[in-house]
């Protein structure tokens, strides 16, 4: 008796935890039916550009050349939000955007591509470049910044609807130097430059007043560019870029500027010589003159100058053929310093990543400057030539960069089929 | 307790309000938006502000639904030529809210959002430009609409954008408003006056595109608050809505059909309307301006009078240059001057005014005009003119009733004359 009893309550017991569990259940079920996921809101199929677009030329040149092989987004149309807020900017022009397109894909993704492979590209290459199209005026400095790396990933560039192939120099300084500069900043956030390349410079960087350093100044110090005297990561990047787009006469004028020593000394207005005979050059750097208290007038300039042997009044003292004697007064020979660092980035360059910095600058210039067929660069007025506005061959009317816009612009031809 | 639980939970469970997520909600206005914009196949006008307290400009756009905008203006700005640009894409985004975007460069949109130097003037604009938006909240967009309503995503200027009619080429769109602007304020040396009710404030500088308007008895000068505007074909409308002392808010005037007054769309009771003739005519004429007579708007009688005196001249081979209306600084009065090539004779008038009346009375030669007498009794016409002239005028606006630089002058005899005034 005792033994069915106990059966009956195990059943019970059974029988009132099922109860339980049915009503849990059903009370999630029932109650809560409305969090159920629903398909996705967006369009999961695959959609192939829309070709009655305006942008469609453009569009398709983009993912075959740069989303597809690189995972890459080229984005010339401005997202505000993922721009600098502190600037006021505007977007680039569409024919901005598709020159800004091709020329840097014939100018870095290809020249990277072909001497570090594609898959140095798939690593290391920004996942995202946004082309804006005015300058990012800094107000304060009066300056303005012409590129930015956010943490490897992504690189903006400013001044897009500037840009000219015509001015080859102009694009070089504001342009192609900038897309090299960046992208030397995105290398080295992946592996850091040498440590020892951190001393070389201590104690001649001027975060907040390098706009007003003159160029020769700052390449008697050592620096590619008064922009490079600014901090040590500029400093780096800024050797590489520059050695990478300066053509070689522009090059060996920098060294040979870098061997001189400069002083910043104050002159009365009476005596300033801008060009005087057989006196180093003034230049004035408009920042500290001085005037007569109670007065507009100016009565002193400051001024910078190569130093040059003087007398106890400061006069002139000529060497034996009456030439001036420069005097190498600082610690600094600005050009060994700057071949130093050049050699540092070699290194760094070929040793983290397969890159040789003087092919690669071969292989940039020899597309910007013309070339004869034995591969000399051609000069008119003693000067490179700019070869995106040449003829593709003798007898040609299409120009290098016609050609190029034409990477683009033969999708227009998709937009014709039916 | 736990059957207690579970239902519990769910009980509070809120019902939604709409069928759709945001998210999808908001796909959804994109599409919406974007189709709207694109129907206007002959574009919309937009009423563009780079700021709230600014000059306006118009602007027509074209949405094309390949993306492309097409953009065309005639301003100040472009030196009063008609300029249009294309190339440049639109679309509707999702930003906080679907935002219209004009995401690449156009030449004359984004030429107030560049952060470039504004030339011309005394600050260096290096850096902010005018600070206008080229991002646009769609504030209110129903379907079908007429108009529709953005608002800058960064400055929060309104911007009202209104269908095109199809039957009007763009380039006469911005003649009809030039036609307009010209008609209203070129050469007007006055205000006018905004009459609401009772109270009537006086509205100056409309030639700037910024109205300054006093309130009624008010100093020119603390009592005065700025109002932007727009000239549209058919009338004007403000930036803001303008409030008066009763309560009653305007904001859109069209101009009546015979030119006298801009009433107002929303209550057309307040309208503006130009000031008192006789005390601008006056105060010109201090001021040594000239209301010139025009050849060949006078009635009839008088316009034979005055070929008179033009072929009077004519037969001393001396050309009839002009005959206005100015004033005697030395004799305080007013006068009528007879320019004969680079001769003037000057004949003083006495002057009355009595309520909507202006009684003028010829005087005698003017003491320092040496020919007066000689032009008076050698030249044929002039002395019946100058007679004709003493009579009772009542004088109204010739074109346009906001506009005094052409009056017209009329006599209770039946003497009329059109008078344009200049320097």
């Amino acid at each position: 008796m005792l033994l069915k009893m106990t059966n009956k309550k195990m059943n019970m017991k059974k029988y009132i935890l099922t109860i339980w569990v049915v009503f849990i259940t059903a009370g999630f079920f029932s109650s809560c039916s409305e969090d159920e996921f629903t398909d996705s809101i967006f369009d999961t199929t695959y959609h192939p550009l829309d070709r009655t677009s305006y942008s469609f030329p453009l569009d398709t040149f983009l993912i075959e050349n740069y989303l597809t092989p690189y995972n890459l987004r080229y984005l010339y149309k401005m997202e505000d939000i993922g721009a600098d807020m502190q600037y006021n900017l505007v977007p680039c022009k569409y024919e901005k955007g598709k020159d800004v397109a091709t020329l840097a894909k014939y100018l870095w993704f290809d020249v990277y591509a072909k001497l570090a492979g594609q898959e140095f590209l798939k690593i290391y290459a920004p996942r995202i470049l946004h082309i804006i199209g005015s300058p990012a005026y800094n107000a304060s400095s009066g300056t303005m910044t012409l590129g930015e790396a956010a943490g490897g990933k992504k690189i903006t560039f400013y001044r897009g609807n500037s840009i000219d192939p015509a001015n080859l120099e102009d694009m070089n300084e504001k342009f192609f130097k900038t897309m090299h500069h960046e992208f030397a900043h995105i290398l080295h956030q992946n592996i850091i430059y040498p440590t020892s390349f951190r001393t070389l410079s201590s104690g001649n960087y001027d975060p907040f007043g390098w706009q007003d350093r003159p160029d020769s100044l700052v390449l008697s110090l050592g620096f590619a560019t008064p922009y490079g005297s600014s901090q040590i990561t500029e400093d780096w990047v800024e050797v590489i870029a520059n050695y990478i787009v300066k053509d070689q006469d522009t090059w060996d004028g920098m060294l040979n500027a870098a061997t001189f020593d400069w002083e910043v000394v104050m002159v009365d207005k009476a005596d300033y010589k801008e060009n005087a005979d057989k006196e180093p050059r003034y230049y004035r750097t408009y920042k500290k003159d001085v005037t007569a208290v109670g007065s507009s007038d100016t009565i002193q300039y400051e001024i910078f100058r190569k130093i040059v042997t003087r007398d106890e009044q400061g006069n002139v003292v000529y060497d034996a053929d009456g030439k001036l004697s420069y005097v190498h007064n600082d610690a600094v020979d600005g050009r060994e310093l700057l071949l130093k660092k050049l050699d540092l980035c070699r290194t760094w360059l070929i040793e983290s990543f397969g890159i040789d910095l003087d092919q690669l600058r071969a292989e940039v210039q020899k597309r910007q400057y013309l070339t004869d067929e034995a591969g000399n660069f051609v000069k008119r007025n003693n000067k490179y030539v700019n070869r995106l506005m040449e003829p593709l061959h003798s007898g040609s009317s299409v120009t290098l960069m016609d050609s190029l816009r034409n990477d683009i612009d033969k999708f227009k031809e998709l937009q014709k089929v039916k | 307790m736990m059957l207690l639980t579970s239902f519990y939970s769910c009980k509070n469970e809120e019902d939604d309000i709409f069928d759709k997520s945001s998210a999808q909600r908001l796909e959804a206005v994109k599409k919406e938006y974007s189709s709207l914009l694109a129907s206007s196949k002959n574009g919309w006008v937009m009423e563009y502000y780079y700021a709230a307290d600014k000059v306006g400009y118009v602007m027509l756009v074209n949405f094309n639904t390949d993306g492309e905008a097409v953009v065309a203006a005639n301003d100040a700005l472009t030196n009063n030529v008609y300029q249009e640009a294309g190339g440049a894409l639109w679309e509707v985004i999702a930003d906080n809210g679907p935002v219209l975007t004009f995401n690449t460069y156009n030449d004359l949109l984004h030429r107030f959002s560049t952060p470039e130097d504004i030339p011309g003037t005394d600050k260096d604009e290096q850096g902010t430009g005018y600070e206008g938006d080229y991002e646009f909240i769609i504030v209110d967009a129903p379907q079908n609409a007429t108009t529709i309503m953005l608002k800058g995503k960064k400055r929060g200027t309104y911007i009202r954008m209104t269908r095109m009619s199809e039957d009007i080429q763009w380039k006469d769109y911005f003649l009809q408003l030039k036609a307009l602007n010209t008609l209203l304020f070129t050469g007007a040396p006055n205000p006018m006056k905004l009459k609401a009710g009772n109270d009537l404030y006086t509205v100056y500088d409309g030639g700037t595109g910024i109205f300054n308007i006093v309130i009624p008895n008010g100093d020119p000068i603390t009592d005065v608050d700025n109002y932007p505007f727009l000239v549209l074909p058919d009338g004007i409308r403000f930036y803001k809505e303008f409030e008066c002392a009763n309560g009653d808010k305007v904001q859109e005037f069209k101009m009546a059909e015979d030119n006298s007054k801009l009433v107002s769309v929303e209550n057309p009771n307040i309208w503006i309307e130009g000031p008192d003739p006789i005390a601008v005519f006056n105060e010109q004429i201090m001021l040594l301006k000239k209301y010139v007579v025009v050849d060949g708007e006078m009635d009839a009688s008088t316009q034979a009078i005055y070929n008179r005196i033009k072929e009077a001249c004519a037969s001393k081979k001396v050309p009839l240059r002009q005959i206005y209306f100015t004033y005697s600084s030395q004799y305080e009065c007013p006068r009528v001057i007879i320019q004969v090539s680079s001769t003037t004779a000057s004949f003083l008038y006495k002057k009355e005014v009595t309520g909507n009346k202006m009684t003028l009375v010829y005087d005698k030669f003017d003491p320092s005009s040496a020919n007066a007498s000689v032009f008076y009794q050698n030249y044929d016409g002039v002395s019946d003119l100058i007679n004709a002239l003493s009579a009772s005028f009542t004088l109204s606006a010739n074109k346009c009733g906001l506009n005094y630089q052409t009056l017209k002058m009329t006599s209770d005899n039946g003497l009329s004359l059109g008078l344009k005034l200049t320097n």
